[in-house]
């Protein structure tokens, strides 16, 4: 067991470089605030990032590091967490380094399961080359490559991962300090792959993309907390809620037409709840923010490699017996 | 004795076997190598697959062949040309003929000589014709009815009773040879231990075509390979592939380190990823990554966690590692890509060697992107080279690109396996000076960085593409650091140099020609050059196994002969690094056909520089 380390242990004394106003500064705080609590040995914890924005966190954590290449820091963890398992390989992404140039990555670590934290950092723009529209773009956005603005239909990151055989899906927001920590400490005590998509606020490139939801008097009406075994309400007053009808979701008030027995309990256990509860974008649904599936199976890096149990000395020594007999 | 039981001694024999691809070829040729090998004859076998898995049955595009050279004493090549052909179509025919030495015999499978199978390969006639107007003999053997008879009384298949026709050819073959049917029998026993019939089946018609040869009549000559070689409990045949593997196994038992193999299936480089998938240690991983790119960053990231690792590669795939090598430069992280080459440009042709990624490998980056470039000379080689790539890689701190091709990978040669003893040490030296550690200080002679890896308390840092500043490994974009920074990257890929053996020269250290060369040609030039030194003629051999850095003494070597001949499969690649790093001139010798050369190509070749000179 680690020695009580604080968050002071886990900043690097390096120079913060974000643009003044970037969600980025919440979450690193976050994360070098939950580390400590995590009870895992400072040397043991890797922090593997692909290019852009989010891809300087890890200079920024005092831990062992690695900024790699744009879109492929799963394929190193991979490589890492395969050979060093009992190591805490955590993944720092963004929307364009996870769901452009890496998406074969990502699809192919979430369905093998292996046993690293994926922080996909998303701002639905390229930030570091200064404000292209990304794969997570709305439609019309207007960039300097989209002038008249994006003809592209985003991808959900969620509904990605989901499709992908995630065991474990959650949606965070930079400045809900509080509900990305318990979502961090969540995947850490996961085992398997662990997806988090948090969303993050450009600020000069594409601020308040979030507002709706991330400001704290609009999350209430936007957004839906989703909590194991609780109902799935939401609104200022708790007055609207989700129920199941013709095989959606369907938004309706709780104090109507004895709805309120029909709705919904939250099961993240329950993969096609998480997937209709993926879909459900504004302005007719409320976001979810919070863990969508959380489920186990034995499916981890060790298994990777097919049943190997001998030592390497057995192993040489049988195969020059079998060569030369 | 009757005279057609004389038994014709012989120093070497080169066998050809070719047939469908599902002919059962493959196994064939393994068989008799395996037994000839038993009998501590000199083996060299080369199997050339189609590139396509199951082409049409009976068509050229359909045709696998494997040859086998037998020596009594070490050889180097699979041979140039056939003594005997084993022709089971006439597609087999068509393209195993014109490998077969003049007065060399064909044995031909008559039940495939039928209008449509002729038609097929492309014959107008019945290629026999042909062949009765040449200087070819042949034996017309009507292998598949001999087969079906052999095996009547056994309950099987019609079809499965075909697929035994290959050990009726084999039991020939093995009389031909004087081979005994021993290895042959107990390897049948083992593979259909729970198919009774099968076993039953293959046994039958194996030694149904061994007494064919014996009793019938047709059958006039037998020989024999008195081998001259010492017996060693430790011989065995290896292929290239299978010699990279078991390079990992040793360098993952000599590193005491966790040990990675990560590839992409790609052609002729998947073989070794299956080798090493059936070992069956806890500590040698293997990963099918998602694609090149990841299994090249597989590796990066497990050496980050410092864990010996290897990437293997081909063709488009060496392409998709560019960037990942990239990053292990700026990193300094040690690991070995392995590229098989094969024909290219592009999807090329597959299944072909060729030597035509040396510029890539050696300058195919972005930046200036120094990476050490070995290349193994013969099959039992890439075990070594493997070894001394990680050597390198550990002790400079740095990826090492080590390149073998389609030839090396298939073609096997008699082999000594090394006692694991005697295997170079790897244990890695990680760093151990706590205080005020810094990333990217320096070694003073090796100028390799000091590698700390997860689990090291007090040595947390960052690494990554960006510009390191020097010592510390933080960020920078100063513009007189990433001078300096260049610099120091390529002057530890030259200091590397200081830890080559001195050339070993073969023939004179000086002399009219030097021919130097690299990778897996060395089998014919070695052959070539032994053939010239018996005719007295004034050449030696440089056979590079570094190609980045060169051996030191190489420049001081050169000087001492009048020319240089530099033969490679590819359009003059290592010429061009000869003649930039060493301003010299040199006579290229350049085949891009998909082909090895062969010991009479070298042979014509020196020999018309030797007359052009002459007429001087």
């Amino acid at each position: 067991m680690s020695e009580n380390l604080s968050k002071e242990d886990f900043k690097s004394g390096q120079e913060v470089k974000w643009c003044p106003g970037c969600g980025d500064y919440a979450i690193l705080s976050t994360i070098q605030k939950t580390l400590p609590s995590l009870n895992i040995p400072k040397e043991d914890i890797v922090f593997i990032s692909g290019i852009g924005c989010a891809g300087r966190l890890p200079y920024y954590l005092n831990t062992y590091g690695f900024h790699t290449i744009h879109g492929r820091a799963p394929a190193f963890a991979a490589g890492l967490k395969m050979t060093r398992p009992e190591l805490s390989v955590w993944i720092i992404t963004g929307d364009g380094d996870a769901l452009s140039i890496g998406s074969n990555h990502l699809l192919h670590t979430l369905r093998r399961n292996i046993d690293v934290k994926i922080l996909l950092i998303n701002n639905k723009i390229y930030g570091l080359t200064k404000g292209q529209y990304s794969p997570t773009s709305e439609r019309l956005t207007i960039t300097p490559t989209s002038p008249q603005g994006s003809i592209e239909s985003p991808v959900n990151p969620i509904a990605f991962a989901l499709a992908a055989g995630a065991s474990f899906v959650a949606r965070a927001i930079d400045t809900d300090a509080d509900g990305l920590q318990s979502i961090l400490t969540a995947a850490a005590l996961h085992k398997g792959s662990a997806f988090i998509e948090i969303y993050q606020n450009c600020y000069v490139f594409n601020n308040n993309a979030f507002d709706h939801i991330r400001n704290k008097s609009l999350r209430t009406e936007n957004g839906i907390c989703l909590e194991d075994g609780k109902p799935l309400l939401f609104g200022k007053d708790l007055d609207k809620g989700l129920i199941l009808e013709d095989l959606t979701l369907k938004v309706v008030n709780v104090f109507e037409n004895n709805n309120k027995n029909k709705i919904l309990i939250h099961n993240s256990k329950n993969e096609a709840l998480a997937y209709l509860l993926s879909r459900l974008v504004p302005p007719h649904y409320p976001i979810p923010t919070g863990i969508f599936k959380n489920t186990e199976y034995s499916n981890s890096e060790n298994q990777l490699t097919t049943n190997k149990d001998d030592s390497l000395m057995n192993t040489w020594n049988d195969y020059v017996m079998r060569k030369t007999t | 004795m009757s005279e057609r039981d004389e038994i014709k001694l012989r120093q070497n024999i080169v066998i050809g076997l070719i047939g469908d691809s599902g002919d059962g070829i493959q196994l064939m040729g393994a068989r008799i190598a395996e037994s000839a090998a038993c009998e501590n004859i000199d083996v060299n076998t080369l199997p050339v697959f189609p590139a396509e898995i199951r082409a049409p049955a009976g068509t050229l595009a359909g045709v696998s062949s494997y040859q086998i050279s037998l020596s009594d004493s070490k050889s180097y090549t699979p041979g140039d040309k056939l003594d005997i052909l084993v022709a089971m179509n006439p597609a087999a025919l068509k393209k195993g003929l014109k490998y077969l030495n003049d007065g060399g015999l064909v044995l031909i499978n008559s039940d495939s000589l039928t209008e449509k199978e002729w038609n097929k390969a492309g014959y107008k006639n019945n290629p026999l014709e042909t062949i009765q107007l040449s200087s070819y003999r042949y034996l017309d053997i009507p292998i598949t009815t001999l087969t079906k008879k052999a095996i009547n009384s056994i309950d099987i298949s019609i079809s499965q009773a075909i697929k035994c026709k290959n050990m009726f050819a084999l039991g020939l073959v093995c009389w031909m040879l004087s081979l005994t049917l021993n290895m042959i029998e107990s390897w049948l026993k083992k593979k259909f231990r729970k198919q009774s019939e099968v076993l039953s089946a293959n046994l039958l018609t194996l030694h149904a075509g061994f007494n064919f040869a014996e009793t019938s009549e047709l059958f006039y000559e037998k020989y024999k390979i008195m081998s001259n070689i010492m017996t060693s409990s430790l011989k065995t045949q290896i292929s290239g592939n299978e010699a990279f593997a078991m390079g990992c196994l040793a360098a993952a038992i000599k590193s005491k380190r966790p040990f990675l193999l990560a590839g992409y299936p790609i052609t002729p480089a998947s073989s070794l990823l299956h080798f090493v998938s059936n070992m069956t240690a806890s500590n040698l991983h293997v990963f099918q990554a998602e694609d090149e790119m990841a299994a090249a960053c597989s590796v990066i990231g497990a050496s980050f966690g410092g864990t010996l690792a290897a990437t293997v590669t081909s063709g488009p795939g060496f392409d998709l590692k560019s960037e990942a090598i990239g990053l292990g430069v700026m990193v300094e992280l040690p690991f070995v890509i392995i590229n098989v080459q094969r024909a290219g440009p592009s999807t090329g042709m597959p299944t072909k060697p060729e030597q035509s990624d040396l510029l890539a490998a050696v300058y195919g980056r972005h930046g200036e992107c120094p990476v050490p470039v070995l290349a193994a000379a013969t099959p039992g080689d890439c075990f070594y080279t493997l070894i001394e790539a990680f050597k390198i890689a550990i002790k400079y701190m740095t990826p090492v690109i080590l390149l073998s091709d389609a030839h090396l990978a298939n073609a096997t040669e008699c082999w000594e396996i090394p006692e694991i003893n005697s295997v170079e040490n790897l244990i890695p030296e990680f760093a151990h000076e706590i205080d005020n550690f810094m990333p990217y200080s320096r070694h003073e002679k090796t100028f390799s960085r000091p590698w700390a890896i997860p689990g090291m308390k007090g040595f947390e840092h960052r690494i990554g593409g960006l510009e390191k500043e020097n010592i510390t490994g933080n960020v920078s974009y100063e513009s007189d650091n990433h001078q300096l920074m260049i610099n120091i990257r390529n002057k530890k890929i030259e200091r590397i140099a200081d830890d080559i053996n001195s050339i070993n020269i073969i023939g004179k250290s000086s002399g009219d020609i030097l021919v130097i060369s690299w990778g897996s040609t060395y089998g014919s030039i070695f052959s070539a050059i032994k053939i010239l030194h018996e005719r007295n003629k004034s050449i030696s051999l440089v056979h590079l196994r570094y190609i980045n850095p060169l051996p030191k003494d190489l420049e001081i070597i050169v000087k001492n002969f009048k020319m240089i001949i530099i033969p490679e499969l590819n359009s003059g690649q290592l010429s061009k690094i000869i003649r930039e790093r060493l301003l010299i001139n040199v006579i290229t010798y350049n085949k891009v056909n998909g082909m090895q050369f062969s010991v009479e190509e070298i042979l014509q070749f020196i020999n018309s520089i030797i007359e052009n000179t002459q007429k001087v």
